[in-house]
């Protein structure tokens, strides 16, 4: 059972306060349910999405779901069991407000006068849904990659709501060479001059341009040197030898370039510089002072999972999770999966990454 | 006896109602379920294999995929009462710095393996084969053991490293090595601490 919802909250009079000090209103969010909410409600898990991901985490044959082979009727995240709650994040554009939703005090989409939000402003988002839905706490948040910053979040946040958590290729800071990949992708986008400062909603032309460059970029970052050469090697797409031209001729420049062409029909290129923002942005340390001070209220138990081809957020970075909450005599396991994928591999099915997951939950 | 129950039983002896225990190298947890439910320890454990993580896991257990052979830098120190290192020593490349990183996170280390000098072993050497026994179940070829160690080794070795090293015997008691150990014993049960820690 599948049903799609919208949530609006937060007023002039009582905003959502965001960590940058502006404020928020009225906020959307909408999102998705799988299964049913026990009558004592202590079944809840709630899925975040990674940063171009959304809230279709399960699907049917004709809709597919991101998470498909996780969830679902007696998947590892049992649906016959939980109520699987997944949340469009604020920010992106998937139907949650983001720069493309229309400013009350304009009259006209935000653009980039949209405040800069953060995984913090995310999860105070999804805290003030599930109190709207009388949820009084979460059996699991669970996710991958932005998805995990925000089940990290939560447990610091809402450190007694959250029973357990399980953070997959995840870190609780970017190394300064994500930083800069995603900085190379804001920049494509923003000199584009299609972007045309953010204001180019209802307009014919748009920055389609940056936003493919800023995927092809981001889409690099998610696989692995192994996985590039199984998939592309040095193959030709169509030639049987070069052109000596500079047309798109190698494999993996056809599928950058087919990646990058898809996205731009289904993703915002201001949401794109709102949410690597807010990636860039997520530092526990830095937020609450130290990784330890974090963590220390919070009664979660925890499953951190990484990828052993992982470069963008490498296991070094889990285990400095792992080691942070294991000095907090925090109950938490960790396992680095091997897998050729890279960043990526916690989207692909992977019975290693089910069982796990199902057994913890 | 099997060499589980063995040290179970020795565990099950020794190790004090709630102590806080890592097991290194804990397998599918058998050891750690088993204290938890006798002597309700908060347990931990570390290994290397992900089907042994997946299974800890689904038991309930807290659990660590790593080669401790790399250390235990992730544990701060002093984190536990008891590190269990069963059936490893002989199969870690840097013994030592296990056994320093043993006693860094725990007050105790307990710790078995195949005694080389026991009996049976010296008799087939003498006839020019090497050991295959129960405590030594493989042939050269396929042995994951790279280390041959003898009870006198392991205590000459701890007299060095200035950690103390007693023989736990199947009452849970700990007594010095007598001379018949290194002899009769087929596996070297030992509970080590640093020198000059109270017994």
């Amino acid at each position: 059972m599948v049903t799609s919802h919208l949530f609006t909250g937060f007023t002039q009079e009582s905003p959502l306060p965001l960590d940058s000090g502006a404020s928020l209103y009225p906020v959307a969010i909408s999102y998705e349910t799988f299964g049913t909410l026990s009558a004592s409600k202590d079944n809840v898990i709630l899925i975040c999405h990674a940063l171009t991901g959304n809230s279709h985490v399960s699907g049917s044959p004709q809709l597919p779901g991101w998470w498909d082979h996780l969830v679902g009727p007696q998947k590892a995240i049992d649906t016959n069991r939980f109520f699987v709650i997944c949340s469009n994040v604020i920010g992106g554009c998937s139907g949650s407000t983001g720069p493309s939703s229309i400013n009350p005090a304009t009259g006209v989409p935000y653009g980039i006068q949209f405040p800069v939000i953060t995984i913090g402003d995310m999860v105070r988002a999804q805290h003030a849904l599930l109190t709207a839905m009388e949820i009084p706490s979460l059996h699991a948040v669970i996710g991958g990659s932005m998805g995990g910053m925000q089940a990290l979040e939560w447990a610091a946040m809402y450190p007694t709501y959250v029973k357990s958590v399980v953070a997959i290729a995840c870190t609780a800071r970017l190394s300064p060479q994500a930083l800069a990949f995603d900085s190379v992708g804001r920049h494509a986008i923003l000199s584009d001059p299609n972007w045309n400062n953010g204001f180019y909603y209802g307009l014919d032309i748009q920055p389609n341009r940056g936003l493919a460059i800023a995927r092809m970029i981001g889409h690099i970052t998610y696989l692995s040197e192994e996985s590039m050469r199984l998939k592309f090697g040095r193959n030709l797409q169509q030639r049987s030898d070069y052109g000596y031209d500079f047309s798109t001729e190698f494999q993996v420049e056809s599928y950058l370039q087919y990646q990058g062409d898809k996205f731009v029909n289904r993703f915002d290129a201001n949401s794109y510089l709102y949410l690597t923002k807010a990636v860039n942005y997520f530092d526990l340390h830095k937020k609450y002072g130290s990784l330890e001070i974090a963590f220390q209220e919070s009664h979660a138990h925890f499953l951190i999972i990484s990828i052993s081809s992982d470069w963008l957020y490498p296991p070094h970075q889990s285990k400095e999770l792992v080691s942070t909450l294991m000095k907090l005599n925090k109950w938490v396991s960790y396992a680095n999966l091997e897998s050729p994928y890279g960043h990526d591999a916690f989207l692909i099915k992977n019975d290693q990454l089910s069982e796990l997951i199902g057994s913890f939950v | 006896m099997s060499l589980d129950t063995a040290m179970f039983d020795r565990l099950l002896h020794h190790i004090p109602q709630g102590a806080r225990v890592l097991d290194l190298g804990c397998g599918n947890g058998d050891a750690l379920l088993m204290l938890q439910e006798k002597k309700q320890v908060l347990g931990y454990g570390i290994d290397i294999e992900l089907p042994n993580i997946q299974a800890c896991i689904k038991r309930g257990l807290a659990v660590y995929h790593g080669d401790i052979d790399e250390g235990l830098q992730e544990l701060g120190s002093n984190r536990f009462d008891y590190a269990l290192l069963s059936q490893t020593l002989q199969q870690v490349r840097h013994p030592k710095r296990v056994l320093s990183e043993m006693l860094r996170v725990a007050q105790y280390g307990l710790i078995t393996f195949p005694n080389f000098a026991h009996w049976k072993n010296r008799l087939q050497l003498i006839t020019g084969i090497t050991p295959v026994t129960p405590a030594l179940p493989y042939q050269w070829y396929n042995t994951p053991n790279i280390r041959v160690i003898t009870i006198s080794d392991f205590i000459k070795m701890c007299q060095q490293e200035q950690i103390e090293a007693n023989i736990l015997r199947e009452n849970g008691q700990f007594t010095p090595l007598n001379w018949t150990d290194n002899l009769l014993s087929e596996y070297g049960f030992f509970r080590i601490a640093r020198k000059g820690q109270p017994s």
